[in-house]
Formats: structure tokens, C-alpha cells, sequence
């Protein structure tokens, strides 16, 4: 197998682009049903030993943060700087990483009652915001990975655009669950 | 022109033979057995959709075997038909027209107005000499308890659940999913169905939930008399499910009253 | 033997290298077996130990489980075909040329849609077979196959489950639609071919866990998984769940494929208006799966969790209604995602059959399009018995009025059919007999949205009948019309007139007779779930059974006939049933690519006014359009 990756053309990068884009509207649904799930089990009760920063706010801001360096690469891949690039993603990383730990972390140590109906709610919340959080984190790795081996440049980068539309999915829908369980 | 009217006459004469059909049997039975004034309601509902829908499937049913036997290709070519046309603003007008009216008038009769039926006799004012009956549903077993008259759990000789109810009356039934035996357990209760065959109405059971059904019975009959006078569970609730019964007696006032003293007897023994 | 054919990006490789290698499919399952004993013992050894530590717990089999499928898909090709190249490693995978092609991942759509129809098949065998178990069970009053009632009840729940997810929605849109659409469009590929691989090894897996359930344990909720017994059924109901996972990731991966083939991989002249009446059926289809597949995943993953951990949900502290809302949501456009690929096979296989321009054309995508809209407004009309009044009235008229949408399908065919010339083929007989069928099912329908009516049958065996009426009567049927309407597509083979026609016939009587009697069976007071009933009903049922039996008999021999044919079949020409769908215009079967010359389309597909092909002539070579 050659090094030589076919650039792809407009009508392949629109396919591409439509594809994800069903694909992510279709996975906008289980956040729906989640934030349903919420207020018909749980009302809008909020559990006062709930960690506000932990499973909360802090995965929040590092999602949309991250956000910031997935993009930026995206830039450089569209004009060569694959160096720049794979360092914006690199971070990205790091932040996602830390993210996912946040995020999850209720699920090791929480503080309210798991078995009553925003502990419940919140767990399957974290526990479905991580799965996601996971995927795109797999997803950012294989572009990481495919990068440095040279296989992302400025004709054929849709991996790079594709991890930015799933990291900013991502970090949306884990803002819309944030404000359902604690401010709603 | 000729095949239209071939057509018509055949379409005719099935509907008619259809309605005949559709007759016949709403002067039977469609329900089978019915015991309670909501049965009769629901039955003629069931009758009048048949009796309006006869022509609407007559029409289908006659379309596809008149077009599969009237144009059929003859011969082994494959030959193109000499008729073609991609559209006809009248039949389809007329079609969809058709089809919007019936639906509409299926909405207000039977839907609509047998609801309308249905809420009124939920109606508080209208139900102020009930007879209320406390249905508890548990798994595997059907608990009756009749509040009025202090019996906690009306049970035959054997024990076994049994339902007596007075006839020409209206019943209030008050269903509950929960296990009295095993209070200490909040998870136990699944959701089951109450369903008396003859009755016309069931409904389901949700644990946490109150629901009540209104039956008015209208005549004198007993799971001896028809075995679709029993209570039945309709919902799965477990490998139990179908163990789930109860007979239903519907009897005379004095005999429901005579059944309430030996039932308070029973209790007190 | 088999010959290095292509590597998986299209190209010949530059250099024939042979690694020694298991077949695929035994390699997935080694892979899967040491995946689930690591993972499996990680969680119930390790991080999860549980009282009296046994081996299998149900957190461990879910993790366990996980692990596999993924072995399994890694196993099958999907390592050496996605994941290692993703991650920057593109690697050779041989494919051959020979029936192997069809036991290992493959990005040909032929080659996938060809997979998916086997497993849909291998899938109702299974299911049906379930069925045989049941109807026979129902013979006797008495318990006389089963030993208990929940063995019963959980091979109620794997033929509801089998069938809806691995038959129903996938015999005509991850079979049918993967193989055809491409070729349909003018396409020589379809537009994501790497996913669709890996969609349709999740089939197999995901028919396996659910009828692999009884050995975790008994479940008693049937296929809508009913909460709270659900979460208090035995631990059998964890492989429901999961299974209908795989199954429901599978459709969804065929929804985006499909979709986007459409979309994108159109030919020129190929404009919207142009648009074949099947592709419409699977971009309705495909629309509906995209929403609702991820709505029933997330519902089902709510009560795995109730399942396992277990999280009261659905219990009576928590909401039972809860569950049966997010499902219902997802049940009732479920049907629909059955039943309209048989809508738009009707108006797609008839003017074909009898030569006739498409009556009405835009009138059948409309009814399409609107039957998927209100599809998602109905849902309710299964809760009457457990809403307030308040709520009926509304469903009861969506509910009504999703008529007007499908009487669009039957506008368009009368019309196409009356002053045909209709060649009574058997894939036009099975098309009839599935239009009569679903004109009762539909009736019926009509009948239990009037919620006075629906408060007396619902939950009995007439529920029962409807339904079957609806997906055996309409989607089964047009899946055998549409096995020998495609049979010379994917053979170049004819089968035999007689047998198909003898074979129709058999079974429309057989299922009539069973399914009719249903009805009956409900209003005469029978409900469902019940392995063990009141002696009055036993006489009907054992006819039923006995009708039963007979129509399973009738759709094996279906089948092997259809088998036969595959292999001994009379050699027919490429287009037998001169139809001017563009499938139609390239070799029986396709050669090493659909189109040697993309086509390009210069009129509508249906319009029989005309000998005129609906496609420019290949000015490139000496023979019509398509390989040799």
C-alpha cells in the first residue's frame, strides 16, 4: 500500500459531510430522550449533595475549551501546517482527556443516593455523556494517529473536519444535559 | 366505458352481498357475549365501522380481481399496454376526497361520540349509587374487597377469589397494583390488566397508580353461564400471568345481598 | 482457486501477498470467545465481585458481551479493513472471488445486501421456528410442550424480538436496499461502503444473543420489554437488550448508507423526479430509522440499566409509564419502517408487470412521505388502556387519518393496473395477495384506533391477528415477491412458474385461515401471553395451530425452492421482465462492476408509453449499457 492518498473531491467532501450530519442528528435523539427521561422521573429536582463542578460544570467548560484547538487544527490542516496541527490536536486531546475524567467521575464517588431519581438520572447522564465523550476521543486518537504517519494533508483532511463537527456534537450535548439536570 | 360499468356492478353487488354479510352477524353477536351496557356500546361501534367499510373494501377487493382478470395479458410476448396515462385529476380528486370525508365522519361517529358516551358516565353526579368494588391486583391473583359493606377480601369456600356483582347496576371499580402480603418490598408491583370479557371495557394496572372502570351490568349471568364472565388479566405480569382469573357472578339484588351477609359471616369466622 | 481480487480501496494491490489466515468467521468467533472470558472475568473476578462470586454476573455478561461483539467484528475483517487503517496502518485484505466473499467483511454491496438477505432469512427460520414452538404449544389447553410458562413466554419474546428487528426491518432495507439501490441510482458503489461492511456482521451477532437468552435466563415481557417486569424478569432479558443494541446499530448504519447513496451517488439525469419508487420507500424508511433507532436505544439502555444495577426507573417508585411512552414513540414508527418498503415495492414491481406508465406518481411519494410524518403522532393509540380520557381523542385521529396517506399506495396501483396488461407472474400474484392482506390488516387498524373498541381487544389475540395481518400479510408477502421479482437479477436464473404460483397460493390460504380465526379467538375473549387458556377456546386454536403449522411449512418450501432455483434455475436474459428501471439495464447477474460506463438518464423509469429506454445509449461500445 502506497502513501499516496486520493484528495478528495467537493462531491465526495459533501457526502461526507451529509453523512456525519445524519449521523449526528440522529444521536441528538438519545440526549432528547434523556432530557424527557429527566423531568419525568426526577422533576426539576436538583439533589443538594450533587457535585455542581464534577459531572457537571467542569467537563462543560473543558469540552468547550477544547473545542478551541480541534478548530484551529482544522484551519492549519486546510492550509498544510500539518506541524501546528498535530499540536492543536494534541491538546485537544489532553484537554478531552481530562474532560472524560471529570465527567465520569460520579460514577466512581458520588454523594447522593444512586437509587433515588436525580441520582439515577444523573448517573445514566454521565454515564452516556462519557460513552460519547469516549468515541470522539477514539476518533480524535485515529486522526492523531493517521497524522503522524503522514496521512492528513490539505487535500484530503476530512478526518480533521470530521473530529471538530463530533467534538463540538459532543460538547453541545453535554451543555444542553448540564443545564436540564442543574438549572431547569 | 364499458369496463367502468362492468366494474360498478360488480362493486354493487358485492358491497351488497358484503352488508348482508356484516348484518347477519351484528344481529348475533360480534362481541360473542355481552353483559354489560358498555359492551352494547362498544358492539355497535365494532358494527357501524364494519357496515361503513364494507363498500371502501368491496371497492379494493373487486378493483384488484377485476384489473388481475380482466387485464391480464394474454399471450406469452411481452407487450406493452396500448392505454396509458399518468394520471386522472377526477378519480383522484374523488378518492381523496372520499377518503378524507369518511375519516372525518368516523372521527365524530363512532370515536368521537361513544367517548363522549364513555366520560359522561364517569361523570361524579352520575355515579353517586355505585357500587364501588376495590380491585387489587397482585401476582398471580385477583383480590376483591368491597368497602360498603366491610368485606377486606370476598373469597369462595376454597378461598379462591370470586367476584359476585348485582345486575342493572353501575359498578365502580378501583384498581390497584401492589402486593399486600409483601408491603416491605416498593419494587414488587408490575403493571397488569383487568378484563372482563362480557364487560367491553379492560384497563391496565400501573403500580403507584389509581385507575378506575365503570360497568354497568345489565343482566343476570355467571362464569357458569359463559366462560367469557370471568375476570381475566391482559397484561403480562410474569410467568403467573395466565393463572390469573377469576369468575364473575352477576346475580339479583337479593341474592347480592344474601352473598354480602354470608361473605360478612365468613369473614368474622 | 480463489484469486486476489481487489483490496478494499478498489485497487488491484501491486504485490500478491498471502498471509496464512483462519477464515474470517471462525477468527471472529475465537476472537469474540477470549474477549468475553477477559472481560467477563475483569468485571466479575476482578472490579465487580459479587456474593458467592459467580462466574457470570449480569454486569460482568453486558461488559463481557460488549467486548465480544466488537472480537467478532474486529475478527471478521473489520481489524484489518477500518480499524487499522484509520489509525494509519492500511493493510491488504484479500478478498476472493468465490462463495468465500460472502463469509468475511465486505464493502461490495452486492456482496453485503446478498449477506443481509441470508441472515434476515437465517433470522426468520429461527423466529418462525419459535412460532412452531408456540402454535404447537396452543394446541392443548394444557401445558404440554413447555414444561413452565416462562420457558413459554421467553420464546414468545424471541420471536417477537428476532423477527421485528432482524426480519422486519432489515429483509428489504439492509437486504433488498443494499443490493439494489446503487444499481437502481446508476451507482457502482454505494456511498459509505467501509460502514455498510461492518453493519451487517452486527446482524448475525445480534440474532444470536437473543435467541442465545435462555441461558442467562428466563424473561417473560415478550418483545416490548415492559417495565416493571422487566426489571424484576430473570436475567434472560439483559441478551434482549443487548441484542436488540447490535441489531438497532446495524439498521441505523444502512439508514446513513442508504440515504446518502441516494443523495449523492445519483448518475446524471438522475433528478428528483426521477427518484425510483423503492429508493423513495428507503429514503422514507431511512429518515424514520435515523430518529427513532437512537430513541429506542437510549429507552432500551434505561432498562438495562434497571436490569443490572439496578436502577428503579420503572418501578412503582419510580414511573412504569415513563418506559411505556419511550417505547411506544419507537414502536409505532417501527411499524411503519416494516411496512412501507412494502408500499413502495407495489408501485415499483406493477407497471413493470403490466407494462403501464406509474398512475399517479406523485401522489404515491407523497403518501410515503406523509405515512412517515404521522407515523410519529400516533404512538398512544397502544396506551388507551392506560391514559386519561383526555389523551384519546387526539390519537384516535391521527390514528385515524394515517389512512388517507396509505390509501395513496392503493390509488396508485389501481390506477396503474386498470387498462393494463398484466402478466400474472408470481411476483404479481404475492403483490395482490399482499395488497388483500394488508387492505384486512389495515381495516382491522381502523377498528382498534376507535378507543371504545380498542378498550375491549386490546391486549387479546385480535391485537394479535392485526398485526400479523399488517407485516406478514403486507411486508412478508412483498419479500417473496420481491425474491422472485430480483431472483434473475442476482442469478441471471428463472425459477419455476408453477412452483411459485402453487407455493403463493399454499401460503395465502394457509395464513388467511390461521390469521382470521384470530380475530375471532380475541373477541371471543382470549389474551395474549397465555401458553394456558379457558377449555372454551381450545377447539378454535387448534386450528389456528394447525393452519399455523401449515403456512411455516409453506414458507420453507419457499424458500428451498427459491434456494433450488438459485443454482438450477433455466438461464434467463438480462432484463426478463423488460422492465426500464435502471437495475434492470446491466448484466444478470453484475459483473465485476455495476456499470462499466456510468449511464446517464434522460427520462422518468416508469413511463411505458413508449418503447424508449430510459437511459442514453453507450456510445462507447458495440452493446447496450452494462458489463459483460
Amino acid at each position: 500500500m502506497d502513501d499516496v492518498i486520493e484528495p478528495l473531491t467537493p462531491k465526495e467532501l459533501r457526502k461526507n459531510r451529509f453523512g456525519l450530519l445524519l449521523f449526528v442528528t440522529s444521536q441528538l435523539v438519545p440526549t432528547f430522550v434523556l432530557i424527557n427521561v429527566r423531568f419525568m422521573l426526577a422533576d426539576d429536582d436538583v439533589s443538594a449533595q450533587a457535585d455542581p463542578l464534577l459531572g457537571g460544570l467542569l467537563p462543560v467548560l473543558l469540552f468547550l475549551l477544547g473545542a478551541v484547538p480541534v478548530w484551529r487544527a482544522v484551519r492549519f490542516a486546510a492550509v498544510g501546517s500539518t506541524d501546528r496541527m498535530r499540536r492543536q490536536l494534541a491538546l485537544a486531546g489532553v484537554v478531552g482527556v481530562v474532560g472524560l475524567i471529570t465527567q465520569i467521575w460520579p460514577l466512581i464517588h458520588h454523594r447522593y443516593d444512586a437509587l433515588a431519581p436525580f441520582g439515577e438520572v444523573h448517573l445514566a447522564s454521565v454515564g452516556v455523556g462519557g460513552f460519547f465523550t469516549l468515541v470522539t476521543l477514539i476518533l480524535l486518537y485515529s486522526v492523531i494517529a493517521r497524522a503522524g504517519r503522514g496521512q492528513v494533508g490539505p487535500e484530503h483532511y476530512w478526518g480533521v473536519e470530521a473530529t471538530g463537527f463530533v467534538w463540538s456534537f459532543n460538547a453541545v450535548s453535554w451543555l444542553a444535559i448540564y443545564i436540564v439536570m442543574f438549572w431547569l | 366505458m364499458a369496463d367502468i360499468v362492468g366494474f360498478a356492478v360488480a362493486w354493487i353487488v358485492t358491497s351488497a352481498l358484503g352488508e348482508l354479510g356484516v348484518s347477519a352477524v351484528r344481529r348475533g353477536s360480534i362481541y360473542y357475549y355481552t353483559a354489560s351496557n358498555q359492551a352494547l356500546d362498544g358492539e355497535s361501534a365494532f358494527g357501524f365501522i364494519l357496515m361503513m367499510l364494507v363498500p371502501v373494501v368491496a371497492f379494493i377487493v373487486v378493483m384488484l380481481l377485476y384489473n388481475m382478470i380482466r387485464f391480464r395479458a394474454r399471450g406469452k410476448e411481452i407487450v406493452r399496454s396500448h392505454v396509458q396515462f399518468y394520471t386522472n385529476k377526477t378519480f383522484v380528486t374523488v378518492w381523496i376526497a372520499i377518503s378524507v370525508v369518511v375519516n372525518l365522519l368516523f372521527y365524530l361517529h363512532p370515536t368521537a361520540s361513544a367517548l363522549e358516551q364513555m366520560f359522561n358516565g364517569e361523570e361524579a353526579r352520575y355515579n353517586r349509587q355505585d357500587l364501588i368494588v376495590n380491585v387489587t391486583a397482585r401476582q398471580w391473583q385477583w383480590l376483591f374487597n368491597y368497602p360498603q359493606y366491610n368485606i377486606t377480601q370476598a373469597a369462595d369456600a376454597n378461598g379462591n377469589s370470586v367476584m359476585f356483582l348485582p345486575a342493572d347496576r353501575t359498578i365502580k371499580f378501583v384498581l390497584r397494583s401492589y402486593d399486600p402480603f409483601h408491603t416491605y418490598d416498593a419494587n414488587a408491583g408490575v403493571i397488569h390488566g383487568f378484563w372482563v370479557p362480557a364487560f367491553g371495557l379492560k384497563q391496565d394496572i400501573i403500580p403507584g397508580e389509581t385507575r378506575y372502570l365503570y360497568i354497568h351490568t345489565n343482566k343476570i349471568t355467571s362464569y357458569d353461564v359463559n366462560p367469557m364472565v370471568r375476570v381475566q388479566c391482559t397484561e403480562v405480569c410474569g410467568p403467573g400471568h395466565p393463572f390469573m382469573e377469576a369468575p364473575v357472578h352477576v346475580v339479583s339484588a337479593r341474592d347480592f345481598q344474601k352473598w354480602i351477609v354470608s361473605q360478612q359471616k365468613q369473614q368474622q369466622s | 482457486m480463489s484469486s486476489i481480487a481487489t483490496d478494499l480501496l478498489g485497487d488491484s494491490p501491486s504485490q500478491t501477498h498471502r498471509r496464512p489466515m483462519l477464515p474470517p468467521v471462525v477468527r471472529g468467533l475465537i476472537w469474540a470467545l477470549i474477549a468475553f472470558l477477559v472481560f467477563n472475568t475483569l468485571i466479575s473476578e476482578v472490579l465487580d465481585r459479587m456474593p458467592y462470586h459467580p462466574f457470570v454476573t449480569r454486569a460482568s455478561v453486558t461488559v463481557g458481551w460488549v467486548a465480544a461483539v466488537c472480537a467478532w467484528l474486529l475478527g471478521v475483517g473489520v481489524w484489518e479493513g477500518v480499524v487499522k487503517p484509520s489509525f494509519g496502518f492500511p493493510t491488504l485484505w484479500e478478498t476472493p472471488t468465490d462463495w468465500r466473499k460472502y463469509f468475511m467483511y465486505s464493502t461490495d454491496h452486492r456482496v453485503i445486501g446478498l449477506q443481509y438477505i441470508f441472515s434476515s432469512i437465517g433470522g426468520f427460520m429461527i423466529a418462525g421456528f419459535a412460532a412452531m414452538l408456540m402454535r404447537l404449544e396452543l394446541m392443548n389447553q394444557n401445558l404440554w410442550v413447555f414444561s413452565n410458562p416462562g420457558a413459554y413466554l421467553s420464546t414468545v419474546g424471541i420471536h417477537g424480538t428476532v423477527m421485528m428487528f432482524s426480519v422486519g426491518t432489515v429483509g428489504l432495507v439492509g437486504g433488498f436496499g443494499n443490493y439494489l439501490i446503487p444499481l437502481m441510482v446508476g451507482s457502482n458503489k454505494s456511498a459509505f461502503p467501509r460502514m455498510s461492511g461492518i453493519s451487517q456482521w452486527l446482524v448475525p451477532a445480534g440474532i444470536a444473543t437473543v435467541v442465545l437468552s435462555p441461558v442467562l435466563g428466563q424473561w417473560t415481557t415478550g418483545w416490548r420489554g415492559y417495565e416493571p417486569l422487566a426489571s424484576q424478569d430473570p436475567a434472560g432479558i439483559v441478551f434482549y437488550y443487548l441484542g436488540v443494541f447490535a441489531l438497532t446499530t446495524s439498521s441505523l448504519m444502512v439508514a446513513i448508507n442508504l440515504t446518502a447513496t441516494i443523495l449523492f451517488k445519483r448518475a446524471p439525469g438522475l433528478t428528483w423526479n426521477r427518484i425510483p419508487m423503492f429508493a423513495w420507500g428507503m429514503l422514507t424508511v431511512s429518515l424514520l430509522n435515523l430518529i427513532w433507532l437512537p430513541e429506542i436505544q437510549m429507552a432500551f439502555l434505561l432498562g438495562l440499566l434497571g436490569a443490572v444495577i439496578p436502577f428503579p426507573f420503572f418501578t412503582q417508585v419510580g414511573s412504569p409509564l415513563t418506559y411505556l411512552e419511550v417505547f411506544w414513540l419507537f414502536g409505532h414508527p417501527e411499524v411503519y419502517i416494516v411496512v412501507v418498503p412494502a408500499f413502495a415495492l407495489w408501485q415499483e414491481i406493477l407497471p413493470v408487470m403490466g407494462q403501464k406508465s406509474l398512475f399517479a406518481r406523485q401522489w404515491g411519494i407523497i403518501g410515503l412521505v406523509f405515512v412517515m410524518i404521522l407515523s410519529g403522532m400516533v404512538w398512544a393509540h397502544h396506551m388507551f388502556t392506560n391514559m386519561s380520557n383526555s389523551q384519546m381523542l387526539p390519537f384516535s385521529f391521527f390514528t385515524e387519518i394515517i389512512s388517507i396517506p396509505t390509501g395513496f399506495a392503493y390509488l396508485v396501483v389501481i390506477g396503474t393496473l386498470w387498462k393494463a396488461r398484466l402478466r400474472l407472474t408470481t411476483p404479481t400474484l404475492l403483490i395482490l395477495m399482499s395488497m388483500f392482506n394488508f387492505l384486512i390488516g389495515g381495516v382491522t387498524g381502523v377498528l382498534l384506533a376507535d378507543p371504545v373498541v380498542n378498550l375491549q381487544v386490546h391486549d387479546s389475540f385480535f391485537v394479535v391477528a392485526h398485526f400479523h395481518y399488517t407485516i406478514i400479510g403486507a411486508m412478508i408477502f412483498s419479500w417473496f415477491a420481491a425474491f422472485y421479482y430480483w431472483l434473475p437479477k442476482f442469478t441471471g436464473r428463472m425459477y419455476s412458474e408453477r412452483w411459485g404460483k402453487v407455493l403463493s397460493v399454499w401460503i395465502f390460504i394457509a395464513f388467511n385461515v390461521a390469521f382470521l380465526q384470530m380475530f375471532l379467538l380475541g373477541l371471543h375473549g382470549m389474551n395474549r401471553w397465555v401458553p394456558v387458556y379457558p377449555a372454551y377456546l381450545q377447539p378454535m386454536n387448534f386450528q389456528v395451530s394447525l393452519f399455523a403449522i401449515l403456512l411455516g411449512i409453506g414458507f420453507v418450501l419457499h424458500f428451498l425452492h427459491i434456494a433450488w432455483m438459485w443454482w438450477h434455475g433455466p438461464r434467463v436474459e438480462e432484463n426478463p421482465w423488460r422492465s426500464k428501471t435502471l437495475e434492470w439495464q446491466t448484466a444478470s447477474p453484475p459483473g465485476e462492476e455495476n456499470f462499466t460506463t456510468i449511464p446517464t438518464v434522460v427520462r422518468g423509469f416508469y413511463d411505458y408509453s413508449d418503447d424508449r429506454s430510459a437511459v442514453a445509449v453507450d456510445v462507447h461500445s458495440d452493446a447496450p449499457k452494462g458489463a459483460r
